[in-house]
């Protein structure tokens, strides 16, 4: 019971509290490129998780089970390593079983974003255990779908808005509006502006 | 594909026309995160150049013919080696104290999506020459991004620059946040988009063919099809969901909706 309570908690954490995409800026443009497909980002979002959470166990693992001296530098070998190996091994492995060149872009752009690789830094810097790991893991997937589906909608209603000044409409407009959104999460994690 | 660009004509296009943060919205993460200050953003610009650079070059060299799925892989491993040793050597070699966020920003910018999309749908189509102009041109345009915001963010949210306090003391913490980065953006894509906007020779559609709040729209953006004239990227490339402006994006938003409402009145 308590290792499904620790992974609920790490990933709503990972979702809610400190939402990875909206506070910390990762795997943002992925988010905000796919916010008007909602049937890709939830395919890819699933795929971020899978990725997030297999990289994670195995990053996990190998700081548990191997000395990994205190260099940043060296960590992000491994933990780059580990991320390619993963995402090749799956390509491969997709490559082989489907002939769908949509399904191996959406693998790449999945596996091979700022999201995923900084989960493995994220469990590492908190020192979770494997189950708060796969909860992070999890919660990075989720947390990509409720920025990208905010994005989306927000971005639908800028989009019918007619009293957007002329120099604001379009992009300028949508950084204001994730900027609202960010600041919003950021009330989560109790910081004051003022 | 292979055209030839001069290196100026590149700069104006990538750096400024269409610049890759403001206009296209990729290498959003080492803008937001790693521009808390100057310094930061001094040291994450010249490690995002270097990797575009690098690996533009390589790609457009060596990967035309590997697989897609493969040369995605490549690009996370080159940009791994080019950082972590760097990184590495900073730590231990130099007197250079990097904060604690830096050390872990750094080698995340071995995956950013701008790389990865200015490689795919540019340097494996193109010779290295251009590869690299264009490689130039975009890592300039993010860098100058990168240090404008650390500027403005370290000013007004510690109220000091390059560590050394100003006369007037500002601090607005917010900006320190990535709230405080987003809102920069928003202004400077305006100015952007202000500049540009005389430039651009906005088609006429008869009034009948599209709901109005449509045709409000196409005006006012730069036209994306012009990143095809310029630069040669393939729209039918399926990373094209990141090449084209965000402007096109929430466009897509009022196609059928927007009709639907229409029609549903």
């Amino acid at each position: 019971m308590k290792i499904v309570y620790d992974m609920l908690i790490t990933a709503l954490y990972a979702v809610f509290i400190q939402n990875l995409v909206m506070c910390s800026g990762l795997g943002m443009s992925e988010a905000v490129r796919l916010a008007n497909r909602p049937g890709a980002f939830l395919r890819i979002a699933l795929m971020i998780s899978g990725f997030s959470t297999v990289t994670s166990v195995i990053c996990n693992l190998i700081s548990t089970y191997f000395s990994v001296n205190g260099s940043y530098a060296v960590r992000a070998m491994i933990y780059g390593g580990v991320l390619a190996g993963v995402y090749l091994i799956a390509a491969m492995f997709m490559h082989v079983l489907s002939d769908d060149r949509e399904l191996l872009d959406n693998l790449g752009i999945s596996a091979l974003n700022t999201l995923v690789f900084a989960v493995p830094y994220i469990n590492y810097n908190a020192t979770y255990s494997v189950w708060n790991s796969i909860g992070s893991g999890l919660g990075a997937g989720a947390a990509f779908v409720l920025a990208a589906a905010l994005i989306g909608s927000g971005a639908r209603v800028l989009a019918k808005n007619r009293h957007v000044a002329p120099a604001f409409k379009g992009t300028p407009a949508l950084f204001l509006y994730v900027a609202l959104v960010s600041l919003g999460f950021m009330g989560f994690t109790g910081r004051t502006l003022f | 594909m292979d055209k030839k660009y001069s290196l100026g004509s590149m700069i104006r296009a990538g750096t400024f026309k269409f610049n890759p943060v403001l206009i296209q919205c990729v290498g959003l993460f080492p803008v937001v995160a790693a521009t808390q200050n100057l310094r930061d953003a001094f040291f994450a610009s010249i490690a995002l150049l270097a990797d575009m650079i690098v690996t533009s070059f390589i790609a457009s060299l060596m990967l035309k013919k590997a697989a897609r799925f493969l040369r995605v892989g490549i690009y996370l491993i080159i940009g791994l080696l080019l950082i972590c040793p760097a990184l590495w050597f900073i730590e231990f070699k130099t007197l250079i104290d990097l904060p604690f966020g830096m050390r872990m920003f750094l080698p995340l910018i071995a995956v950013n999506s701008a790389t990865a999309v200015h490689c795919e749908t540019f340097a494996v189509k193109n010779d290295v020459r251009t590869a690299v102009y264009d490689a130039i041109a975009s890592g300039i345009g993010i860098g100058a991004v990168m240090l404008i915001c650390g500027a403005v963010r370290e000013i007004l949210g510690s109220g000091s620059i390059l560590g050394r306090s100003l006369p007037f003391k500002v601090t607005l913490e917010g900006m320190a946040m990535p709230v405080g980065c987003l809102v920069i953006l928003g202004f400077a894509a305006a100015l952007l988009q202000t500049v540009y906007s005389g430039e651009k020779k906005p088609e006429k559609k008869p009034a009948s063919d599209q709901p109005e709040e449509i045709e409000l729209e196409v005006e006012n953006v730069l036209d994306p099809e012009q990143i095809d004239m310029d630069f040669g990227f393939e729209r039918d490339d399926e990373y094209d969901y990141l090449l084209s402006s965000v402007n096109e994006l929430i466009e897509s938003f009022t196609g059928n909706d927007g009709e639907k409402e229409e029609s549903g009145k």
